[in-house]
């Protein structure tokens, strides 16, 4: 059933994605390439935001888990089915446009290292055993949910009904839900998934997103794009020493929300933010803030992906200014003059 | 500043995002727009998260749940790290690559690169499990597996050293918890109102003493709660006092619906003192069901 697990959890959110994206960008000739990594980033997303829409029908709606896991089936098969159609007329159409593998040639070194780097670290939050970060309940709250048959019907630390109730912002967090539907759909224990197999999916799409993010820095340098994420593994290895610390999050705690937001939605936000393009970009920086608020505490929903948005719009509007231009142009005038 | 401080020492690699930021300030590498905009953004958010009053506003932002560390997630330091650090590489290099050893000089960069995020990171002392800790997991984990065979465990309440609870929910949803991780962990009480009882906060710093072994001393909440029960050993405390005083404690565990409890194997002669004070003062049966893992199972009926 792992098998079963690993395959669903490359597959389904690389369709849903590709989908979306072949739906999006239509005939869009060489801007509209579909790449395995935003297609996968986008899908999981989706997956995370149906995760949701069952955990607030959970939550509020009062239906037992036994009848959330047929939806959650029903639903990822019929949104894979409708993603179907666009991507296999884009595929029959114009296959050139997905991007499996990069296109460019060249030495496997780097690539090498980075995938050597990459695997130790998948190795390690697979095999060693987990170090519990204080006030990570998740493990506890899913075999809360799978042994109540229920969205917190019981305090998952002891097991027992709540007597004053609990926070709102934390009951409206759809991610325990999805990893409980996980969980149960390929019946596998609770703190393996939590633990073990959801920290490699999470590092997976950390790399994901630093990919697109070297290929908007570096554009179609492909030794340039493989050093960046080696250096950004070497920074996973070497900077774990907090709970708050990317390290950390990709080693030690990437089943977490927080951990999520930070190694690939703020990331992802900021690859999106750097094109400068809300035309194409827009559903993607929705999603990210949307995923955001699903998995993480948030100021009424309004997370950091949006306040990073809004501080590169900002940025954008300011460096566009005429003010702005006249002072640069002025500076550098008198660069000029002086030199 | 304090609070930057509180950072700085948990992340020395912040240095590497000053540095790169003035190189590419004074040195005369060409940048694109997306790299100037990633410069000016990483500039921008480090001023907003340094800054107090904006550190202030983010703090409010991201809500009191989170400490100030995390507002540094809005800085694009792992980006800002890895794109300078590889732009600065390629350009220290790129003469080198011209004389046919590029892959060396690079090699050797990325070798100090890699030295130097060590010595501004962990030193290569990962964070892990200790020997202590996992022998402590599998004790606790046997405790677990013991009181998973025993039918009407899942129709009580446990008692147990907080080890054994943190296990117990960790392991299975089955069994519930006269008390939970919340009791005495503020990060994890923080997501929920409940609040403990009082009679739960004593069993608790009960429970803690008699897993401490004798080198603990009884909290003084605990011995005030006692001898406001008039049952607590005053003066010369006699063992018969003792027992007393621990029976009263056992009987209100099962007052409160936990009868199945979990004492460590070292305390059997003080619990089985108490047991009989038990059943002689208060007519309630406790007998020892197994034991695992170091630990006695026992069963209040």
């Amino acid at each position: 059933m792992i098998i079963l697990l690993w395959l669903s959890l490359a597959l389904a959110p690389w369709l849903l994605g590709a989908g979306i994206l072949a739906a999006l960008r239509g005939r869009k000739g060489a801007a509209g390439v579909i790449h395995m990594t935003d297609a996968w980033i986008m899908g999981s997303m989706c997956c995370v935001g149906l995760a949701q829409a069952l955990h607030l029908l959970g939550t509020f709606g009062h239906m037992p888990l036994s009848r959330l896991t047929p939806l959650w089936h029903v639903g990822i098969a019929a949104l894979c089915i409708l993603a179907s159609v666009p991507v296999a007329i884009t595929w029959r159409r114009h296959r050139e446009r997905f991007r499996l593998l990069p296109q460019n040639g060249g030495s496997f070194v780097l690539p090498g290292i980075f995938l050597l780097l990459a695997l130790l670290q998948v190795v390690y939050v697979y095999c060693m055993p987990a170090i519990i970060a204080p006030g990570d309940i998740m493990t506890e709250t899913v075999r809360s949910f799978q042994a109540a048959d229920g969205i917190y019907l019981v305090n998952p630390l002891t097991g027992q009904a709540y007597t004053q109730g609990m926070s709102m912002r934390h009951r409206v967090l759809g991610l325990p839900t999805l990893y409980t539907l996980l969980s149960v759909s390929f019946s596998v224990d609770s703190s393996l998934l939590v633990q073990n197999l959801i920290p490699v999916a999470v590092i997976a799409g950390a790399y994901m997103v630093y990919y697109r993010l070297a290929r908007q820095l570096f554009e179609d340098d492909l030794k340039k794009k493989y050093l960046m994420l080696i250096l950004v593994s070497l920074i996973f290895w070497c900077g774990e020493g907090a709970v708050w610390l990317d390290g950390y999050a990709a080693l030690h705690g990437a089943w977490l929300g927080t951990s999520i937001r930070n190694l690939i939605l703020l990331p992802y936000a900021l690859s999106l933010g750097l094109q400068k393009d809300p035309r194409r970009t827009w559903p993607g920086m929705l999603l990210c803030v949307l995923t955001e608020a699903c998995v993480c505490w948030t100021f009424n929903g309004l997370g950091l992906c949006l306040l990073l948005l809004a501080v590169m719009t900002v940025l954008g509007r300011i460096g566009s200014s005429r003010l702005h231009r006249r002072l640069a142009a002025r500076i550098s005038g008198r660069e000029e003059a002086g030199g | 500043m304090s609070g930057f401080e509180s950072y700085f020492l948990s992340n020395h690699g912040i240095v590497l995002v000053f540095g790169i930021l003035l190189y590419f300030w004074v040195s005369d590498i060409k940048t694109g727009p997306r790299e100037r905009r990633l410069l000016i953004l990483t500039g921008a958010t480090l001023a907003l998260v340094i800054f107090p009053v904006s550190a202030a506003a983010l703090r409010s932002y991201q809500t009191g749940f989170y400490a100030y560390p995390w507002i540094w997630s809005l800085a694009p330091v792992t980006p800002c790290i890895a794109w300078g650090a590889t732009a600065a590489l390629w350009k220290l290099t790129a003469q080198k690559r011209r004389d046919g050893k590029a892959g060396l000089r690079l090699t050797a960069g990325v070798a100090v690169l890699a030295a130097l995020l060590l010595l501004l990171g962990n030193m290569g002392n990962i964070l892990g499990v200790t020997e202590e800790e996992k022998t402590r997991q599998r004790e606790c984990g046997q405790v677990v597996a013991c009181l998973e065979e025993i039918p009407e465990a899942e129709d009580t309440l446990l008692w147990a050293p907080r080890s054994v609870l943190e296990e117990t929910r960790r392991r299975t949803g089955e069994l519930r918890l006269l008390y939970g991780r919340n009791m005495w962990e503020p990060a994890a009480a923080a997501y929920a109102y409940d609040t403990c009882p009082e009679e739960q906060q004593r069993l608790f710093d009960w429970m803690e003493t008699v897993a401490g072994g004798e080198g603990i001393q009884t909290p003084q909440g605990l011995a005030d709660f006692l001898k406001a029960a008039a049952v607590y050993p005053a003066g010369d405390a006699g063992e018969q006092n003792w027992a007393a005083a621990d029976a009263y404690m056992l009987r209100l565990a099962a007052r409160l619906d936990a009868r199945i409890w979990v004492f460590p194997g070292e305390a059997r002669e003080r619990v089985t003192a108490a047991c009989e004070a038990l059943c002689e003062t208060y007519g309630l049966n406790a007998y020892p069901l197994g034991e695992a893992g170091g630990y006695t199972v026992w069963r209040c009926e």
